[in-house]
């Protein structure tokens, strides 16, 4: 090998190491492995509620896709927002804004995983769950990502609707069909994620000004924030009350349901009362207690049903 | 400093570290697509299985 040809395997080499240099780590770090985890978990609670026995193989093989469609899905948020990514002080050490990943291979990336996880489901689960599937991670990539982030302050509300899928992809895997149940799944996560979200934008308002996105207590300022987290916790405590009222759970799941919920609104009404120089600390406690009561109402569900049947 | 970088450089320009970290990140790989195969091969058993079950005999 010449000199010259050494010389140019080594730009070769200086433009590809930016690119080649994310660990397995950082490819990790891409698929947000912590919105994955409650993915994961509202999808099996799906399948685990179907009104059918799905053999274990497929039952995991299903929620392993489901993961890698989310996976998908966060890869290709990080790819188109690495812009705004790089301004806020919560996102700016992700592989992309720190560098480690190139952004042309986190597109590529989502979009091998997308098809992957897509055509996997298709393959081995069925098609239902597998068009589910793809709509979401285009709902949350195309809707959500490229739409209506930068645009409305309703980007979360509407948004939400990707967050909510995963437990009617899980019960369209295990029956290959949509019903009542599912959709009211749906439901309590899209009417919990507003609260959720905005709880995190009244912390994070200086970061979420700073990037330009139109969260809501940037345009509408905190009150107005505040009085739509405890409306939207308001709706959100009928709704997961309907799988008690519908007569798909028992009384164990509304009592526990029911006593979340008001734990919930407690917090949600002391924010509302807090003086502002408190108000952040209240709001990232209402965060903080968001992610464990979707973690207990889900979990309820299959708990009331074991219990229901004697177990 | 710069040439102590150098001098731990292959001739394609590879450090000894980038060259660790893209061997664990191929090994994941090669795990990560035998997990894969080991899955599509594990539910084609039991579809297999399910539907040799129901045959008409």
């Amino acid at each position: 090998m010449s000199q010259t040809q050494k010389a140019e395997l080594k730009i070769n080499a200086d433009q590809v190491s930016l690119a080649d240099a994310g660990s397995a780590a950082d490819f990790i770090a891409l698929m947000k492995p912590r919105v994955m985890s409650l993915v994961v978990f509202t999808g099996l609670i799906g399948l685990i509620m179907a009104p059918v026995s799905v053999h274990p193989v497929l039952a995991v093989s299903a929620v392993i896709l489901i993961a890698l469609g989310a996976g998908a899905s966060a890869a290709l948020n990080m790819w188109y927002d690495a812009d705004i990514d790089a301004v806020m002080a919560r996102t700016k050490t992700r592989p992309v804004p720190a560098g480690r990943i190139d952004q042309e291979d986190a597109l590529m990336f989502g979009l091998w995983m997308s098809g992957l996880s897509v055509l996997s489901m298709a393959v081995l689960i069925n098609y239902v769950s597998a068009a589910l599937l793809a709509f979401t991670i285009f709902f949350y990539a195309v809707i959500y990502t490229m739409l209506l982030k930068r645009r409305t302050t309703q980007n979360i509300v509407i948004g939400g609707a990707a967050g909510a899928f995963p437990p009617v992809i899980g019960w369209a895997a295990a029956t290959g069909s949509v019903a009542v149940e599912p959709i009211i799944f749906f439901l309590i996560i899209f009417m919990w994620t507003p609260p959720h979200f905005w709880a995190l934008a009244l912390v994070k308002n200086d970061d979420y000004r700073a990037a330009n996105v139109p969260m809501l207590p940037v345009v509408h300022g905190a009150t107005a924030t505040i009085r739509q987290i405890l409306l939207y916790t308001l709706a959100l405590t009928i709704t997961v009350m309907l799988p008690y009222l519908l007569g798909f759970s028992g009384l164990f799941y509304g009592v526990g349901a029911g006593v979340a919920s008001a734990i919930f609104l407690g917090l949600c009404v002391l924010l509302a009362i807090s003086p502002a120089e408190r108000r952040n600390r209240m709001a990232g406690m209402v965060f903080a207690y968001s992610i464990f009561y979707l973690f207990i109402v889900f979990a309820l569900l299959p708990i009331d049903r074991l219990m229901a049947s004697g177990l | 400093m710069a040439s102590e970088q150098d001098s731990q450089t292959d001739a394609n320009g590879w450090t000894p570290e980038l060259l660790k970290q893209r061997r664990r990140r191929a090994v994941i790989m090669a795990l990560a697509l035998a997990g894969l195969v080991g899955m599509f091969f594990l539910v084609t058993l039991v579809r297999l299985g399910e539907n040799v079950a129901n045959r008409a005999l």
